[in-house]
């Protein structure tokens, strides 16, 4: 019989062996594992935090850079339309220094306009000088103008002063002469002139040609198209009206001429 | 047939553990505990010590238990780990000693000793011999490591893990020789 290795037989009795361990072993264990499982959830827990708070970041930054694209985009066009709008609102009739005042405080795009007319209508002269002062302060009081506003505000009035004859207006520069002298005669006889008895005299003239545009004293009759023109002045047309009446007015000469030929 | 449903059983229960099912966990503890209390009691000589060990041993195996491949069998991966942590713990209490001094290991040398020995005398007898002697016999006769593995594991050369396993075979020899002397002069 051959001799069996003495190492095999230890391995063999060895391997067969199996010692039990203590009763609250797995307790321990399962304690262990426990602890292990809520500190994983807890490192998970920031991970997660940690993701949706970068998330939440980039979606703010990309909305606000979404904003504030397109509210440089809209500046430009609307400028261009109201310019447009208030230039021939300037050649064709007066405005006064309450109007001024409130588009001001409407908007600031208004501002714009409001400051072109007086470089436009008087220009080189004290008085009206003083006016525009007293209009833009009122006017940068309230609205924070920003300052691409401010910059078109340039460019307008560069362009109206080379684009617009000062003989447009008449009848306004005419009283607006007839304020300065009246100014010029209470700086003579008094040694200065308060802002109040400017503002005054400045409104007292404004009513008069307002009252002189809309009441005919030969007549003395009420201009019905001076009210009618003061109204639909206030009326925006947009570019659909504006296509509409187009429209609308070539349609009627068309029918005109088929009249016409049919006669 | 009942082999392969075996297998798929216990495929089943440790991927359960995996995901951290505590009752599959438990179920996988008493299949394997008592076998590697044995294995972690080969190193270590206090049982208490040997069993904190091996639940270390099971924590680790729980906490990792993804990534067993299912490959190779589950109670070789969980020896594997039972021996690393029983090194760790030794190295830890700094009872790991190895003998700089090398041995030339004759070539008829044998290790046939024709004798019957009881399970807990083997075990006192492993326990007697150095930290160092022990562990490499251990690794080598017993869980059957080679040389260059056991090396790799105990960060000694593979001629040091050589004359490790030679002086032990040669003292485990003597006690043997001594025991059986002791126990026919009783008979």
């Amino acid at each position: 019989m051959a001799p069996i290795k003495f190492e095999d037989k230890l391995k063999d009795k060895l391997e067969n062996r199996s010692l039990q361990p203590s009763s609250d072993a797995w307790n321990t264990l399962a304690d262990r594992l426990n602890t292990e499982d809520k500190k994983k959830n807890k490192i998970r827990f920031w991970w997660i935090g940690i993701a949706a708070s970068i998330f939440g970041v980039i979606l703010i930054t990309t909305q606000f850079y979404k904003n504030t694209g397109e509210g440089e985009v809209s500046p430009i066009i609307v400028d261009s339309e109201i310019e447009i709008h208030n230039d021939e609102r300037l050649i064709e009739e007066p405005v006064t220094l309450d109007e001024i005042v409130s588009n001001s405080e409407e908007n600031k795009d208004n501002v714009e306009v409001v400051n072109t007319v007086e470089v436009a209508s008087v220009p080189n002269d004290k008085a009206t000088e003083r006016q525009k002062q007293i209009a833009n302060d009122k006017a940068i009081s309230q609205i924070e103008e920003p300052q691409n506003a401010v910059a078109s505000l340039g460019e307008t009035k560069a362009e109206i002063n080379d684009n617009i004859p000062v003989k447009i207006l008449s009848s306004e520069e005419l009283k607006v002469i007839e304020v300065v002298d009246i100014i010029k005669e209470l700086q003579a006889n008094e040694s200065s002139v308060s802002d109040k008895e400017i503002d005054s005299l400045l409104k007292q003239a404004q009513r008069e040609i307002l009252k002189q545009q809309i009441f005919d004293e030969a007549t003395k009759t009420v201009s019905a198209d001076a009210l009618l023109q003061d109204v639909e002045d206030e009326i925006v047309h947009s570019f659909r009206d504006k296509v509409y009446e187009a429209l609308k007015s070539s349609y009627n000469s068309v029918k005109t001429a088929v009249a016409e030929r049919r006669n | 047939m009942k082999v392969i449903q075996l297998h798929n059983n216990n495929t089943v229960l440790l991927k359960k553990a995996a995901k951290n099912n505590r009752e599959a966990q438990h179920e996988v503890y008493k299949v394997h505990a008592p076998k590697m209390l044995s294995v972690c009691r080969y190193y270590i000589k206090d049982i208490q010590n040997a069993e904190s060990v091996m639940l270390n041993g099971f924590f680790k195996a729980f906490t990792n238990l993804k990534s067993f491949k299912h490959q190779g069998s589950f109670e070789g991966w969980l020896r594997r780990i039972m021996v690393r942590e029983s090194i760790s713990f030794l190295r830890q209490q700094k009872k790991i000693e190895f003998s700089i001094e090398e041995v030339t290991i004759p070539q008829d040398y044998s290790n046939n000793i024709n004798t019957e020995i009881e399970v807990a005398q083997i075990q006192q007898l492993i326990d007697e011999l150095p930290e160092g002697y022990k562990m490499v016999f251990v690794m080598y006769a017993i869980e059957g490591y080679k040389h260059f593995e056991i090396a790799e594991l105990l960060n000694i050369t593979e001629g040091t893990s050589k004359s490790q396993l030679f002086k032990a075979r040669q003292m485990l020899q003597k006690k043997i020789k001594e025991l059986n002397k002791t126990s026919y002069g009783t008979n």
